[in-house]
């Protein structure tokens, strides 16, 4: 049975939300509900027993009164504000979340599965894993991890070899400048050669990509690392049993 | 526990401490991110990883405003890492700003010269005061060296694509130190008017001896990239 009592009393109430005041009338309704029950079952007629419930809830303005000191505007505002916050915070994490996800998956790729990085450069020819692996200063990682050999390119001669390096920190929130982009070759001449390689960065690791042109039949190169004290020379061995039969 | 009597304040209060676990798990990732250092040990761990050094080991320090400057150095290389009095700026850089010298032979007949002067530069802008603080620093073996001149000037391009004769800029000498790694060090600091992008700063590095005979000189030309240059004393 609907009540005009719960709707005075919620009318009034100034800082409640909506779902708020329904919630208190449903509330007030099934009080007042019960105590109708409760009459007619002491033999009251309907609209009397009604009327009496109505009545024993007391005076709907004092009842918002009472009601409204539960609702302050201090509240109201202070939720309203922390709804605000939770939004901004939730935005914020959103934004800035891809960056370091991003670099987690980076780092952990390069360590355990560095095949899985996709150069997207069209012509590379299929890669043989190595494993040269060798610990630098400073908690960094030099990795050369895959060769891939071809026929020489126009305006090249002999072959070209392709090198897969990365090199990568002790963690994925640290920082290096990338030693895997600092090596240099020999094979022919006795100055090691610097190659630019394609490179990727992401901080905690660096992708690089070698390409040694001008490679003579069955000839294996050299690579060198001469970075801030750290002096290495590493024989490539190259599969050249792929493309001389 | 006591239930609240006020509706609203247990939405505020559970939605307030939402927004704060998510500021603080941005302020977790930012940290982590960049990794900021608060002690100059730190500081030297980072710049060690980020440039794959071995252990360094201070030298000597320069503060400058409210930057302090760290030479700290090994056999191989010399590294300048700034460390920045307000801690607010020292969340935000450090890392980039850190330049790393390698100072080691980079040929068999470099390493079996023993003596041998090797110069380094850096140049900073410092856009709110529009100047340049330059740093020239290097190291010697030779055991006769005693102090050091350092002359800075200013270069440029004429219309031609030449290069014009240098304008002196300053002239400034100090002290080789004995350092622990088997050379001696020095390092000067200066402040340098603004260039633009016809003109660059050279610079050239006179090593004297006790008695103030010069020993050696290190030119312009010899300065790699105008950052880096060694000459071998035969």
């Amino acid at each position: 049975m609907e009540h005009s009592f719960p709707k005075l009393v919620c009318q009034s109430i100034r800082y409640a939300t909506p779902k708020e005041k329904a919630q208190l009338q449903a509330e007030l309704e099934a009080h007042i509900d019960d105590h109708t029950e409760a009459l007619l079952a002491a033999g009251y007629d309907a609209d009397h027993a009604c009327q009496q419930a109505e009545e024993a809830m007391g005076d709907p303005e004092e009842v918002s009164k009472a009601l409204n000191a539960a609702f302050p505007r201090r509240w109201w505002i202070l939720s309203r504000l922390a709804a605000l916050a939770l939004v901004a915070a939730v935005l914020v994490l959103a934004l800035s979340l891809p960056s370091p996800v991003d670099r987690i998956h980076a780092y952990y790729q390069a360590k355990y599965d560095p095949m899985a990085w996709d150069w997207h450069k069209e012509g590379l020819p299929e890669m043989v894993p190595l494993d040269l692996k060798y610990d630098l200063p400073g908690g960094n990682t030099l990795v050369i991890y895959a060769a891939g050999l071809t026929e020489a390119p126009e305006g090249y001669q002999g072959y070209t070899a392709y090198l897969r390096a990365v090199s990568y920190t002790s963690g994925p929130f640290q920082y290096s400048e990338g030693p895997a982009q600092y090596l240099t070759f020999t094979w022919a001449a006795e100055t090691p050669l610097y190659l630019m390689p394609m490179g990727d960065s992401r901080g905690c690791r660096y992708q690089a990509l070698y390409q040694l042109n001008n490679l003579p039949a069955g000839t294996d190169p050299v690579a060198h690392l001469d970075y801030n004290g750290t002096h290495l020379t590493i024989p490539i061995p190259l599969p050249w049993e792929e493309v001389i039969p | 526990m006591k239930k609240s009597p006020y509706p609203q304040r247990k939405k505020a209060l559970l939605w307030g401490s939402l927004a704060l676990v998510c500021f603080l798990a941005v302020l977790a990732l930012t940290f982590l991110e960049s990794a900021p250092c608060f002690t100059l040990e730190q500081a030297m761990g980072k710049a060690e990883t980020q440039n794959a050094a071995q252990e360094t080991r201070l030298l000597d320090s320069q503060t400058l405003d409210n930057t302090t400057f760290y030479l700290t150095g090994n056999e191989d290389v010399l590294m300048v890492i700034p460390f920045y009095g307000n801690p607010l700026v020292r969340l935000k850089k450090l890392g980039n700003d850190i330049s790393c010298f390698d100072r080691s032979p980079n040929s068999p007949a470099q390493a079996q010269q023993p003596s041998r002067l090797w110069g380094a530069s850096m140049s900073l802008k410092d856009t709110a005061h529009d100047r340049v603080v330059a740093c020239v620093l290097g190291t010697t073996q030779l055991p006769e060296a005693a102090s050091v001149t350092v002359a800075a000037a200013l270069a440029s391009l004429d219309s031609t694509g030449e290069e014009a004769a240098p304008a002196p800029l300053w002239i400034g000498a100090t002290q080789v130190i004995d350092g622990p790694d088997g050379y001696d060090y020095f390092w000067l600091w200066t402040v340098l008017p603004p260039t633009d992008n016809a003109h660059h700063y050279i610079y050239s590095l006179t090593l004297f001896d006790q008695a103030g005979k010069p020993i050696t000189t290190l030119d312009p030309e010899e300065f790699s990239w105008s950052i880096q240059g060694e000459r071998t004393i035969s």
